[in-house]
């Protein structure tokens, strides 16, 4: 699959019935290659901006307000269809785009602490090793103790869909169960266990997610997505001896990722 | 500038927070990757129906509660995680509603 790593991605949004954002994306295109920023516009509609998950930055082309769900950055980009203000819209173009360059990267390991990472254990069923991932969730601080509950509540109410793929287990609740902090607690099971999954059972590693609304954890998301796509590093995990040669695993694998 | 209506995908996991994120986020990078241009929106199960969509994308076990969703097409994956069953999945799918939409 084509990489689009290094590429910064720009949503410009208009009204369905207007031209505003072509003009737009012509302009911040010309602008940021004479800045050597290599980039990605997308035109969408109004309506789309509310959904938009992996851009990097939404550009406004019109006067209607949008937010997103996500919490990417929304700039109105009028000055650059008038001209007035289009120096100062500029400036803040790039500010923002160093802003969110910086804050993007490592967010994998910033999720997920060598602390709250627990190699070989041994557990007796599903629940507890639902529990305990739970538990390191809790004492991190990152989620109310009746976070734990809610997690084997999801699991009892939806049965064997926790299991994302073949031998990973990703159990979490609502974000009104408890969900305090973004965070991930992550343990590798001795004896695999089954969890009534017709395909992926049995379950070597089990992730638990705390994620308090749906933004702050996205790209740690994204990261996990990405690592657990790479069977070799899934492999190392599973039978990896300790917390910190997981975490190294991990910490080597964000490294050459570009998100 | 008069932009055609595009398809929408929906993605359905327990908390809209976890899987169906991860999902939503490898169909933006193959419809990109393919030159496409869709709607993606992700969903819990709770409020699943009240979206409008063309194609539900989720897993057997959150089908099973929301069986009587309105959509034209439902895609079950097995591993959530796999770019690869994904877009043997999700491209054939845009393929067969886009081809039913030219014919009305």
């Amino acid at each position: 699959m084509k990489g689009c790593g290094l590429m910064f991605r720009i949503a410009a949004a208009c009204r369905r019935e207007s031209f505003t954002a072509g003009i737009i994306t012509e302009k911040l295109e010309s602008f940021l290659e004479e800045h050597d920023i290599p980039c990605s516009i997308t035109e969408y509609e109004m309506d789309e901006v509310v959904e938009l998950i992996t851009e990097d930055m939404i550009v406004l082309a019109g006067s209607a307000l949008a937010a997103n769900s996500a919490g990417i950055p929304v700039l109105n980009g009028m000055p650059l269809f008038t001209g007035v203000g289009e120096k100062q819209f500029k400036k803040l173009l790039l500010k923002k785009i160093k802003e969110i360059e910086k804050e993007k990267k490592k967010m994998l390991t910033e999720m997920l602490t060598v602390d709250r990472i627990q190699a070989q254990t041994s557990t007796a069923d599903k629940k507890e090793a639902i529990r305990m991932a739970g538990r390191m969730l809790v004492d991190a601080g990152l989620a109310e103790e009746g976070y734990i509950q809610g997690m084997l509540d999801m699991c009892e109410e939806l049965s064997s869909y926790i299991v994302i793929m073949p031998g990973v287990a990703m159990p979490h609740a609502r974000p009104e169960r408890g969900a305090k902090k973004p965070g991930l607690a992550l343990l590798t099971l001795k004896e695999p266990i089954k969890f009534g999954h017709p395909e992926n059972d049995p379950v070597r590693m089990v992730v638990g997610l705390c994620a308090p609304d749906k933004t702050a954890h996205l790209v740690a998301i994204r990261e996990l997505s990405k690592l657990l796509c790479e069977e070799d590093k899934v492999e190392q995990i599973f039978y990896a001896a300790d917390s910190q040669e997981i975490y190294d695993v991990i910490a080597a694998f964000e490294k050459t990722l570009n998100l | 500038m008069a932009r055609k209506e595009r398809l929408t995908f929906l993605f359905v996991c327990g908390a809209g927070v976890g899987s169906s994120m991860m999902v939503k986020m490898n169909a933006d990078e193959i419809f990109r990757n393919h030159g496409l241009k869709v709607k993606l929106i992700s969903s819990d199960v709770t409020s699943s129906k009240s979206n409008k969509a063309d194609c539900l994308v989720t897993t057997q076990d959150i089908y099973r509660l929301i069986k009587d969703i309105d959509v034209k097409e439902v895609i079950l994956l097995q591993n959530m995680v796999s770019v690869k069953e994904l877009e043997s999945k999700i491209i054939p799918a845009y393929e067969k509603l886009s081809a039913e939409r030219e014919e009305k």
